[in-house]
C-alpha cells in the first residue's frame, strides 16, 4: 500500500495501517540501526523504542511527510542518544578497541556473508558521526541536505564527514584487499 | 572494483535479520501502545473533517470536499431517489462566492474561516482561517500560503498547497463510501426537519467504529449548514476543525481579506520547493524541448498522435531521478484559463515546473477511482491564460531521487527506463549523464547521442502501437574510468 495512504489510515487510529508500516520498514530501520551501533541486540533495541514512540505519535507525522525518511531520523536520533549513553559510560563504540576479524561477534549468526561481517567491523571503526553520515547516505538513502537538518549541522559538514568516512573505509578494504 | 565502490555495494547490500523475538515483542508493545493511545483520546479515532478543515487551509478548498461528500452520498444511495440531484449542490455552491465558517478546534478553542470559490471550479479559490483565542491566522491564496503566528511573529510562506493537501481532496472524499467501506462504516442520510426554525435539511452520516461524521445540508438552498465529526481523532493543530457549527454563504467578508501583507519586522520563513535539477545547465532541458517539440511537429502532428517524453537524469553520484516533460496546447477557439488535465500517474509525489522560466507550478492530483489504488489524474492550475493556438510547455520530476545500484561483477550501473503511456504514439526516453559516465551497453541501440555543457544526451525515440505495452530500455553505465571527472 502506498505510504501516504498508510500514514492516513494511521492517522485515523488504523492498528493494521500501523502494523503494515511496522512490516514495510522494520528490516530497513533495523539495517540502519545496526550499521550505526554494530551492535544487533542495541539495534533491535532501538528499533522497538521507535516504533512503540511512532504508535503514540500519530499527530507528528505530516501526510506530506516521507515516512521512510521519518523512521529513519528517529532511528538515527534513538541510536545517537544510546551511543551518547555507551560513551558516558566509557565504552563508546568509537573509542573502543577495532574488532579483531577473529573474535566472536554477534555478526557472524545475522549477517549473511563475511565481507558483510568485515563491512560492520569496518564501520565500528569510524568516528560516529562519520558512519552516521555514510550509514544514512548510503544505506538509508538520506540526501546530505536532509541528514544536515536532522543534526543540525552544515551540508558541508556532513559532506566532509561522509568523505572521510569513505576514505577511512577505503583504507581499511584497501589494506584487506591487498592482503 | 575500486575500493571505494565496493564500500557502497556492501553498505547498499546491508541486511540485518530481525529475531522473531525481537518482531513479537516490538510488534505486541507497539500495538497495545497504539491502543494506550487511542484509548487516552477523547474521541475515537480518526477526523474527516479534521482533514477537511486541514487541507482546506492548505490550499485546496472547503468548497470541494463539501462536493465530494455529496456527491459520495448521492452515489451511495444508488438507484434510490435522492432528496436532490447533486449537480443542483454543485451549481449552488459555483454561485457562492464566500463561505464563512465557525467552527471549534480539538481543545474546543473558536475558529474562523474563510474560503472564496472559484466561480468556474467550485474549488478554494483563497482562503482565511483565524485562530480567534490567538493571534495566529493563516491565508491560502493560489500561489502561496502565509501561516503567521503572532506569539513569534513569525510568517512561513509556503508556495502553494502541498501534495499531501492535494492528495487527500478531489476524489478522495468523492470517495467517502470507499473510506466508509475501509473503516467497516457505512453512509447515511435521512431527511429531517429543525423544530425551532421548521426548516428541512438532509443529514448526512458517515458512521465507522472509530468515526462519525455528521453533515446537515439544507433542502432549499441545497447548501451545507454543519459538519461535525461527533467522533473521530484529535489534532493538535490550530488549523484544524473539529466541527463547523455555522457556515454562512452571505456574509461580506472583510475588505482585504485573502491579501496577506507581512507585519513589520517579523521573521520570514520560506519553504519553497525548488527544482531539485537546477545544477543541469538550462540548456540541456531547452534541447529535450526541441527535441520534444521536433518529434511533435514532424512526427507525431501529421499522424495525429501525442508525444510522450521521458526524463531519465543519473547525477555524478548515480542518483537518478526521474521526470519528463508536459505540453499543452489550447486547440479550442477559447482562452483556457484554471487547470487543464496533462495526464495519469502513478505516484503522486511529483511537481511540475515551467519549461521555460522553471518556477514551480500549481498541480492538483485526483486519484482515479477506476484505476488501481496509486494512480492520479493530473491537472496544471495555469498561472496565466492559454490563447487559442499557444503552447505551454513543462517539465515533471519525481520528488525523490534513487540510488543506482552497481554490479560487482563489471562494475556498471543497470538502468532500466520504461513506460506504459496506454494509447498509440511516439515515446522518446531521453537519458542524461554528466560527462564521463558512458553507455556500456544497452538492449536497444539509442537513436542520437549529443554533448551540451557537460552533460551527454542519449535519446531513443519509439511510435508506441494502440494496445497498451511496456515501452522499456535497459542500458547499463559506466563510471568515469580513472582520471575522468565526473
Amino acid at each position: 500500500m502506498e505510504d501516504r495512504w498508510l500514514i492516513l489510515w494511521f492517522k485515523r487510529g488504523s492498528t493494521d495501517a500501523l502494523c503494515r508500516i511496522y512490516e514495510k520498514y522494520e528490516r530497513a530501520m533495523l539495517a540502519v540501526a545496526f550499521g550505526l551501533l554494530n551492535d544487533h541486540s542495541a539495534a533491535e533495541d532501538v528499533v522497538h523504542d521507535v516504533f512503540v514512540a511512532f504508535a503514540q505519535s500519530p499527530e507528528r507525522l505530516s501526510l506530506a511527510g516521507n515516512l521512510r525518511s521519518y523512521l529513519t531520523t528517529c532511528t538515527a536520533n534513538l541510536a545517537r542518544d544510546r551511543c551518547r549513553a555507551i560513551r558516558r559510560q566509557s565504552r563508546c563504540l568509537d573509542s573502543a578497541q577495532v574488532t579483531s576479524q577473529d573474535a566472536p561477534s554477534p555478526l557472524g549468526e545475522i549477517l549473511h556473508d563475511e565481507q558483510l561481517r568485515r563491512l560492520s567491523d569496518a564501520l565500528s571503526q569510524l568516528p560516529y558521526e562519520q558512519r552516521e553520515a555514510v550509514v544514512l547516505h548510503l544505506k538509508a538513502g538520506m540526501t546530505f541536505g536532509a541528514i544536515a537538518r536532522t543534526q543540525g549541522e552544515s551540508i558541508n559538514t556532513i559532506q566532509s564527514r561522509y568523505r572521510y568516512g569513505i576514505e577511512k573505509l577505503r583504507s581499511i578494504f584497501n589494506g584487506e584487499l591487498e592482503q | 572494483m575500486k575500493p571505494a565502490e565496493h564500500v557502497k555495494r556492501l553498505l547498499t547490500k546491508l541486511d540485518v535479520d530481525p529475531s522473531p523475538e525481537m518482531h513479537e515483542r516490538t510488534l505486541t508493545d507497539m500495538v497495545a501502545a497504539h491502543v494506550r493511545y487511542t484509548e487516552r483520546r477523547p474521541s475515537g479515532a480518526s477526523a474527516l473533517w479534521a482533514l477537511v478543515a486541514r487541507y482546506g487551509a492548505a490550499g485546496a478548498g472547503i468548497a470541494a470536499i463539501v462536493l465530494g461528500i455529496l456527491a459520495a452520498a448521492m452515489a451511495i444511495r444508488g438507484s434510490a431517489t435522492p432528496v436532490y440531484a447533486v449537480e443542483q449542490t454543485v451549481e449552488a455552491i459555483k454561485k457562492v462566492p464566500v463561505v464563512h465558517i465557525i467552527g471549534r478546534d480539538w481543545d474546543d478553542r473558536r475558529i474562523e474561516m474563510w474560503v472564496k470559490v472559484n466561480p468556474e471550479t467550485g474549488l478554494m479559490d483563497s482562503c482565511q482561517i483565524n485562530h480567534l483565542d490567538e493571534d495566529r491566522f493563516l491565508v491560502s491564496t493560489p500561489r502561496n500560503t502565509y501561516d503567521y503566528d503572532g506569539k513569534t511573529n513569525t510568517v512561513r510562506i509556503k508556495d502553494g498547497p502541498s501534495v499531501a493537501s492535494i492528495f487527500c481532496l478531489g476524489d478522495f472524499f468523492g470517495g467517502i463510501e470507499h473510506l466508509a467501506k475501509q473503516l467497516d462504516g457505512k453512509v447515511t442520510y435521512c431527511g429531517v426537519t429543525d423544530p425551532g426554525t421548521k426548516r428541512n435539511m438532509l443529514e448526512l452520516k458517515m458512521s465507522a467504529p472509530n468515526l462519525e461524521i455528521v453533515c446537515l445540508i439544507d433542502s432549499r438552498t441545497k447548501l451545507p449548514i454543519s459538519i461535525d465529526v461527533t467522533r473521530g481523532a484529535r489534532f493538535n493543530r490550530y488549523d484544524i476543525l473539529r466541527n463547523a457549527t455555522l457556515i454562512r454563504y452571505d456574509d461580506a467578508p472583510p475588505e482585504g481579506l485573502f491579501d496577506f501583507t507581512i507585519p513589520a519586522g517579523a521573521n520570514i520563513t520560506i519553504e519553497t520547493t525548488q527544482d531539485p535539477l537546477q545544477s543541469l545547465p538550462a540548456s540541456v532541458l531547452r534541447r529535450c524541448g526541441q527535441f520534444h517539440l521536433q518529434t511533435t511537429e514532424e512526427a507525431a502532428s501529421p499522424l495525429g498522435i501525442p508525444v510522450n517524453t521521458r526524463l531519465f537524469f543519473v547525477s555524478g553520484d548515480f542518483a537518478l531521478h526521474v521526470g519528463g516533460f508536459i505540453g499543452i496546447r489550447n486547440d479550442s477557439n477559447e482562452v483556457w484559463q484554471g487547470e487543464v488535465g496533462v495526464g495519469n500517474m502513478d505516484p503522486p509525489n511529483m511537481a511540475i515546473f515551467d519549461a521555460a522560466t522553471r518556477k514551480k507550478q500549481q498541480i492538483r492530483l485526483v486519484q482515479r477511482r477506476q484505476s488501481p489504488p496509486g494512480r492520479f489524474r493530473v491537472y496544471w492550475q495555469l498561472d496565466e491564460p492559454l490563447a487559442p493556438g499557444q503552447t505551454r510547455y513543462g517539465i515533471y520530476w519525481q520528488n525523490d531521487a534513487v540510488t543506482m545500484d552497481q554490479r560487482p561483477t563489471d562494475h556498471a550501473y543497470p538502468l532500466v527506463m520504461n513506460n506504459r503511456f496506454g494509447v498509440e504514439g511516439i515515446e522518446n526516453f531521453v537519458l542524461i549523464v554528466p560527462a564521463g559516465i558512458s553507455i556500456h551497453d544497452a538492449s536497444t541501440e539509442y537513436q542520437s547521442r549529443e554533448e551540451i555543457e557537460g552533460y551527454s544526451l542519449y535519446i531513443w525515440q519509439r511510435h508506441l502501437p494502440k494496445q497498451m505495452i511496456v515501452n522499456e530500455v535497459q542500458v547499463l553505465l559506466s563510471p568515469p574510468g580513472p582520471g575522468e571527472r565526473q
